[in-house]
């Protein structure tokens, strides 16, 4: 009777562990043997990339070339305007150098300039169809969500502003920052929700009493910025992107996220380019950061991870899993609003 | 004794009449002109193509591929258009002229008093120079912003004491633009203006101390007026490249809403897609109003040369004995120290030592660690941007200090070509670095070698954007070499070749040597080209702190900038002691 119990016992735990292995293992992406042995052929690929190096984009080639041996990663960091320049020049002069290239305001950019060769990578077949493009020039990577952020040590919780009209309260003057970024992560991704939020014309009126708030443009990125509210020289930021509380150097510090709806959620994407020297070895680095290792990179980067399968680190930053409204901004809706919402910025924010 | 000279060997004497077409080149060729020729074919290859695709751009329209549409004068238009325009201006003039007194005061101060006096702690005065000038420009502002920010110790001080939250100084103003720049120049200011100094024409200030003089009135009667014409080019060198800095506008004037002239330029390649059209008009206008200026710099450094000269008797400027006035001259070489180098350097020990650069409290000293430097010590491929940057300096340094031994003397000597090489190697002056990047892209990719993304690009650029500098160096140089060591030369036989190799190369070693170290100082840390034009295999160590500073990694950015400076530090000052030593005092550049 005993050894029955103790089989049925230990089957059943078995069984038990094996169902929960499987319901739990994120199945590992295998990509064509074929395609690996034209990457390897190759030997290199070259990626321009809006991603830190050190915290970000080293973690992944390092872990592209320890799984690939015989393929090197050329990546260097770039703001976008930067990769525009050397795409279009590279492509002018015909001197080919770069495979793979991504970022919010870039890769519309690229589209618009005919700059991206078609390719869909086998893990995005599961994306919704909100993270890829229709034509196949490009897929979500990791995604960004704008939000206000504050400083919980400068701002009690009951007097934390709720609602826009709260930010007007000449208590704010002079404690706000945002970062002088033309994207839309910034400032113009701000602008965005309030017209969509309140219609042109009450809009601009809300902006307008916004500007005398004293906002400081500092010249950096959304990140020195979230920096400086958390050390204390100021009160607010007002383009904050809430994956930068997950971040190592931020994660004990004093700062949290409103939920001011519609928080905008900005695809950052990756993309082929055109004529690249090493196609196949860049089709391979596009999968790899796509798949659920590179995405699980990623994210323990602090990053959010656009593949549905992958969770931030915080499953409350993903508007599925957070409760929040969020206003997705794609590549087409970036390359037919950010020049206007720029230009708004740059009238009433003098 | 009688001294064979072969017709095409002197330089300076009549020659026979050669026959032939080759001879016809001959007659009209000597060693002068051909080196000026040569020189000259190099320069206009290398800045030429640069300022051409400048002009090119600004007037043009193109699409989202980049590619020309149609001719236009839209943007010049655009610029003039532009309301504000005026007020612009206006700021830049201030904030360079007011960049330029600061530096000269600070800088012409301690270069006199560690040069012609005998005040004490010169050691520390070069020791502060060669640190300043190692540091890299991000790395030096990081440190004045945190100590006059808001979270800084002024703000601090004066916020405890008086209990409001206002700040006492807003340091992203005009006013903290000024200071900031004007510490970062000081230390320039003080290594070009010594080389003057050193090199003073003593005899007449040993004829007026003989004649009773009083140190006062020596300097004011026979010292200043010599030193002025320097002193006034020196001055108006500043004022332009002040015109067209980019970093300080940026990073402190931007926060403030302070907008000068490269703001304008900056906003718009800072777009997606980058204005190059608008770009490029507001550059070519900047370049007309500098050459102007330049032009005036020019003629005032023409009359600098009655100031200094070594001829070949021997001769020893003796310093002022400052008597019991020693103290305040020492004790301005320390303030001078302590402004400049000793108050941003502690703010970045202390930033470095943290996880994020908060006000000076117990509470944040308490989390103090080294864990930012382990970071970066366990991280083996910072070694690699140090190598690229040591081996893109150094190659741009040697460059521009062999360019200039040639063009130097070609200058300064007044050689057929020679006022034609000066002015070209000057042009580069005119460029504000960002804009160079930008054109040096569409040049390196139609080259026939692979520049592009390697580090002979950044060589080159580096070279274009310093030879002004190591001109300036072997042009003051060769003007304290008398002519007459020359002379012998040429009346023994010499060519010009051979004079220059043996007679002018190893009396101007210490100011060539001088001005490699110098210009390899500012290209290890040059930012506003290499962050557009550096590759994936060529990135450099400044472009790498800034990359970190963007991405809001201040302590590192305050470790990775001190083991950086203390590296340059290093090179910088073993370099410095070999020259001393090797060179003793006379002559030294």
């Amino acid at each position: 009777m005993k050894i029955i119990t103790a089989t049925l016992v230990s089957a059943a735990m078995s069984a038990l562990a094996l169902a929960f292995g499987v319901a739990t293992a994120v199945p590992a992406y295998a990509a064509d043997q074929a395609l690996i042995d034209a990457a390897k052929k190759e030997g290199k690929v070259v990626w321009y990339t809006g991603l830190g190096i050190t915290e970000a984009a080293k973690p992944l080639f390092d872990a592209f070339m320890k799984k690939y041996p015989g393929i090197q990663v050329d990546a260097a960091r770039y703001t976008a305007p930067d990769i525009l320049l050397r795409v279009q020049n590279e492509a002018q002069a015909k001197n080919y150098v770069v495979d793979v290239a991504d970022g919010t305001a870039t890769v519309p950019a690229l589209v618009t300039g005919n700059f991206l060769d078609k390719y869909v990578p086998e893990p995005a077949e599961k994306y919704p169809a909100h993270l890829k493009d229709p034509n196949g020039l490009w897929v979500a990577g990791w995604q960004f969500f704008r939000a206000v952020g504050y400083n919980t040590d400068m701002i009690p919780k009951d007097q934390v502003p709720k609602t826009y009209e709260d930010l007007l309260n000449p208590r704010w003057k002079g404690a706000m920052a945002w970062a002088d970024d033309p994207a839309m992560i910034g400032p113009p991704g701000f602008i965005y929700s309030v017209l969509t939020q309140m219609g042109e014309e009450k809009g601009t009126e809300y902006l307008k009493k916004l500007a005398t708030q004293n906002i400081a443009k500092v010249p950096a990125s959304e990140l020195v910025v979230i920096g400086q509210v958390l050390e204390g020289q100021y009160a607010i930021n007002l383009t904050t992107l809430t994956h930068h509380f997950l971040l190592p150097q931020y994660r004990k510090a004093p700062g949290a996220w409103i939920k001011l709806e519609p928080i905008s959620q900005i695809i950052n994407a990756i993309g082929l380019v055109k004529n690249a020297p090493h196609p196949n070895a860049g089709k391979l680095l596009i999968d790899f950061i796509l798949s659920n290792e590179g995405q699980g990179i990623l994210r323990d980067a602090g990053y959010i991870p656009a593949n549905p399968a992958v969770p931030a680190l915080d499953p409350s930053l993903k508007p599925e899993t957070g409760n929040f409204k969020a206003q997705p901004i794609l590549p087409p809706d970036t390359i037919e609003k950010l020049p206007a919402m720029v230009k708004v910025y740059r009238d009433i924010f003098k | 004794m009688t001294i064979a000279m072969t017709p095409a060997e002197t330089p300076q004497g009549p020659r026979p009449f050669s026959p032939g077409l080759v001879g016809a080149l001959r007659n009209r060729l000597d060693g002068a002109s051909t080196l000026s020729a040569i020189v000259l074919a190099f320069l206009t290859i290398a800045i030429l193509p640069p300022i051409a695709i400048l002009i090119w751009r600004s007037v043009i329209n193109v699409d989202a591929a980049g590619v020309m549409t149609d001719y236009t004068f839209a943007h010049y238009r655009a610029l003039f258009a532009e309301e504000g325009f005026f007020t612009v201006a206006w700021t830049s003039v201030v904030f360079a002229g007011l960049t330029t007194v600061i530096a000269l005061a600070f800088g012409g101060s301690v270069a006199w008093l560690v040069e012609r006096t005998d005040a004490r702690f010169k050691t520390l005065a070069y020791l502060t120079t060669i640190v300043a000038m190692a540091m890299p420009g991000i790395v030096y502002v990081t440190g004045w912003i945190y100590l006059l920010g808001r979270n800084g110790p002024l703000n601090m001080i004066y916020r405890n004491m008086t209990g409001s939250f206002a700040p006492l100084f807003d340091v992203f103003s005009l006013t903290g633009m000024i200071l900031i720049e004007g510490f970062l120049w000081s230390p320039m200011v003080f290594l070009l203006l010594s080389a003057t100094f050193r090199a003073a024409n003593a005899e007449m200030e040993e004829a007026a101390r003989m004649s009773g003089a009083s140190i006062l009135t020596t300097f004011r009667r026979v010292s200043m007026p010599l030193a002025w014409p320097a002193v006034l080019a020196l001055a108006l060198f500043i004022f332009v490249r002040n015109l067209e800095v980019f970093e300080i506008p940026a990073l402190v004037g931007l926060p403030g809403n302070v907008k000068v002239f490269t703001t304008d330029i900056y906003f718009s390649l800072k777009q997606v897609p980058p204005q190059l059209g608008h770009a490029s008009a507001f550059s070519v206008v900047l370049v007309v109003i500098v050459a102007v200026l330049l032009y005036f710099y020019a003629r005032i450094a023409r009359h600098a040369d009655r100031y200094a000269s070594v001829t070949g008797k021997g001769y020893r400027p003796r310093p002022f004995q400052l008597g019991s006035w020693r103290w305040v001259g020492s004790g301005i070489l320390i303030l001078n120290s302590l402004i400049v180098l000793g108050l941003p350097l502690a703010s970045l020990i202390w930033t470095s030592l943290l996880p994020f650069a908060g006000p000076v409290t117990a509470r944040l000293a308490a989390q103090a660690s080294l864990r930012n430097y382990e970071l970066i010590f366990n991280a083996p491929y910072y070694l690699k941007f140090a190598l690229n940057t040591v081996l893109a300096a150094g190659g741009a340094a040697t460059l521009v200090m062999l360019i200039a031994l040639v063009g130097g003397w070609l200058a300064a000597r007044r050689k057929p070509g020679g006022a034609a090489v000066d002015q070209l190697s000057m042009a580069p002056l005119v460029f504000p670095g960002v804009v160079l990047g930008v054109a040096m892209i569409q040049t390196s990719l139609r080259m026939p070698f692979q520049l592009y993304g390697t580090i002979s690009i950044l060589i080159l650029a580096f070279f274009i954007r310093y030879l002004p500098y190591g001109m300036r160096y072997s042009f003051s140089g060769v003007l304290q070499i008398h002519r007459e060591l020359e002379e012998a030369g040429s009346v023994a036989g010499a060519s010009v070749i051979g004079t220059l190799r043996r007679i002018v190369a190893p009396l101007l070693t210490p100011a060539l040597l001088s001005g490699w170290l110098f210009v390899f100082l500012l290209a290890s840390k040059e930012l506003s080209v290499a962050i557009l034009l550096a590759g994936p295999q060529s990135q450099m160590m400044a472009v790498v702190i800034f990359d970190m500073w963007v991405n809001g990694q201040a302590g590192q950015v305050s470790a990775l900038g001190l083991m950086w400076t203390a590296v340059m530090t290093l090179v910088a000052s073993a370099f410095y002691f070999l020259l001393r030593s090797r060179t003793g005092q006379a002559f030294a550049g």
